[in-house]
């Protein structure tokens, strides 16, 4: 089949509006949520749909904080999604440095983070649900963030060897040749080096503990709830009367980690892919 | 799995200095081995055991039932149905993020597009957002009187239309698939993408010398060297959508009745809203495997289609 140049520029010019419609499809719904959410009621259930409102309101935001509590559900998630990345980047750059240094584990390391891939969240829920009981640890911040550790450790041992690999570790042995211990010219030589990568992992253990959704509709109650749970709460109104609310909650949700992600977009194709891949 | 070119490189000859080093390495990988014995591997076998039990709420005592409650989940229609809607929301799922994230990614990799960077951090924003959040902003966009995709249809038709895109059950399974395409279409493209960039220019100029048309090039030079990535993308999109959750949940709550309800949405209720712990947990043991299994299959092809090339 011989294509003539007509065809072929006609034949890109439905590519590319193939892709624009794509971005279009990709944002709307974003912007969407974003506009209900400064909207006036009045402005919900118009004919045809307006994008812009035709007057902006923050009540919808003011409310959330002052009747639905989201200044807490805010504080709670920080907590936990915070307190869970940094713990488990604690115990993950060792056990990576491990890996990457020593081989520890040798050729079984990797089928056992594959294997947590694979591992339903729900299989370990249902008995950390039971020993959570037992200890007292349902509904506080400490269990929380232990728990989140199940799914965020080994994608970050996983994401941290990706980076460690990499590191030109001559230098580390020329600093301790110059009379560094080894934890000297880790802290002196391959910290620094590292701490851009270790702080993207932790962009991404930040993220993924922050959407989170599964173990806080079990392991959290009053105390402790996550703002993905006020989402479900405000939710179940199908007259449409907290349209605003709603898409409020979801602007103050979405904010963090779509900030975080812009901010650390060069490391997007690596964390996912190992994410997808933990 | 790991060969698509991302930077993720497997454990290099890094002999380590000297003898007495090793001890230290098991050393630092020791918190982490730790944190998993006892918040993965514990639970797991302590889950195992339970899977044998029932758990009676009034007397809050376990009984041994041995193995009634695997027999009895293999012939609960109720998982089985959670099953069926489980496959009925993943496979024109993944059908179409594959057609829409193969299409995107060649179109992004092969025309010049001002402000490519652009245009991909606009195409991933449905994905960086939590599930939950997606769930709700089509739960807006679908809603049923006052919604604007209803709005819309009516203005187009002419007359009053109101698809019930979340109350109807022949409907719902596939506005699930619609925010699931949604969300998840960038991350095939950018997979396809991170493939796609690994073919040298050096071999679309030698096709275009020997003449061949675009879908001849498609066809014979950029699908073969492709199909790893490709296998890889599916085996990952599988798993993630048989682990199903947040977005039925927020979306639909399972619904209408349970047509919308996955699998691990349903264990979560079999465990934790009848509080039948042990039955749960001995679902939960057969998703694993089912997980374990279709992953297994799907690596196993993988490979084997690797040797026959």
């Amino acid at each position: 089949m011989r294509a003539g140049t007509p065809w072929r520029r006609a034949g890109r010019g439905l590519v590319r509006l193939f892709v624009y419609l794509a971005v279009l499809v990709s944002v709307f719904p974003i912007l969407w949520v974003l506009s209900t959410s400064l909207k006036l009621p009045r402005d919900y259930y118009t004919s045809p749909p307006i994008l812009v409102p035709t007057e902006v309101t923050t009540s919808h935001y003011a409310g959330l904080f002052a009747d639905y509590g989201a200044g807490q559900y805010y504080r709670n998630t920080l907590v936990i999604a915070i307190g869970n990345t940094l713990l488990v980047l604690l115990v993950a750059a060792p056990a990576a440095y491990g890996v990457a240094r020593y081989r520890v584990g040798g050729r079984y390391f990797p089928v056992m983070v594959l294997g947590q891939r694979l591992l339903p969240p729900v299989v370990v829920l249902i008995p950390l649900f039971l020993l959570f009981r037992q200890a007292h640890l349902i509904d506080t911040f400490p269990g929380l963030i232990l728990a989140y550790s199940v799914f965020n450790l080994p994608l970050a041992i996983w994401m941290l060897i990706g980076f460690f690999e990499e590191f030109p570790w001559e230098l580390q042995d020329q600093a301790m040749v110059d009379g560094c211990s080894e934890l000297g010219a880790l802290a002196r030589v391959v910290l620094p080096v590292l701490a851009p990568a270790m702080v993207a992992a932790g962009f991404f253990l930040f993220v993924y503990a922050w959407n989170e959704l599964m173990y806080a509709i079990v392991l959290s109650r009053s105390e402790t709830k996550p703002i993905m749970i006020l989402f479900i709460n405000l939710l179940r109104s199908p007259t449409g009367e907290f349209f605003g609310e709603a898409a409020g909650a979801v602007v103050l949700g979405v904010i963090p980690a779509y900030a975080l992600t812009l901010l650390f977009q060069r490391y997007l194709i690596r964390g996912l892919v190992s994410g997808a891949i933990k | 799995m790991g060969s698509v070119g991302t930077g993720v490189s497997r454990v290099r000859g890094s002999r380590p200095l000297r003898p007495w080093r090793l001890p230290r390495g098991t050393l630092f990988a020791l918190p982490a081995v730790l944190v998993g014995l006892a918040l993965t591997l514990y639970p797991l076998l302590y889950s195992l055991w339970v899977s044998f039990q029932e758990y009676n709420m009034m007397t809050g005592t376990w009984r041994l039932v041995g193995l009634a409650n695997y027999t009895e989940a293999l012939h609960d229609p109720a998982l089985w149905r959670s099953v069926r809607n489980t496959l009925q929301i993943t496979t024109p799922s993944l059908v179409l993020e594959l057609l829409f994230g193969l299409a995107l990614a060649l179109a992004l990799d092969r025309l010049r597009f001002r402000g490519r960077p652009i245009l991909v951090s606009l195409l991933v924003a449905p994905m960086m957002i939590p599930g939950a959040a997606a769930a709700m902003a089509f739960a807006l966009l679908y809603a049923e009187q006052y919604g604007p995709i209803n709005a819309w249809l009516s203005l187009l038709a002419g007359r009053r239309v109101e698809i019930e895109w979340l109350s109807s059950i022949a409907i719902a399974p596939y506005s699930v698939v619609i925010v699931e395409v949604w969300q998840k279409t960038s991350f095939v493209m950018l997979f396809l993408l991170a493939g796609l960039s690994l073919i040298p220019e050096e071999m679309y100029d030698a096709a275009k010398v020997d003449g061949a048309s675009g879908w001849q090039t498609f066809r014979y030079l950029m699908l073969p060297l492709l199909r790893t990535t490709l296998m890889a993308v599916i085996v990952v999109r599988l798993i993630d959508l048989f682990k199903m959750f947040d977005l039925p949940y927020v979306l639909t709550g399972g619904g209408p009745g349970v047509a919308t309800e996955p699998v691990s949405m349903y264990i979560v209720r079999v465990g934790f809203q009848f509080f039948r712990i042990g039955a749960g947990a001995a679902q939960s043991f057969l998703l694993f495997l089912g997980v374990g299994a279709l992953a297994l299959v799907l690596v196993r092809m993988l490979s084997t289609r690797g040797v026959a090339r």
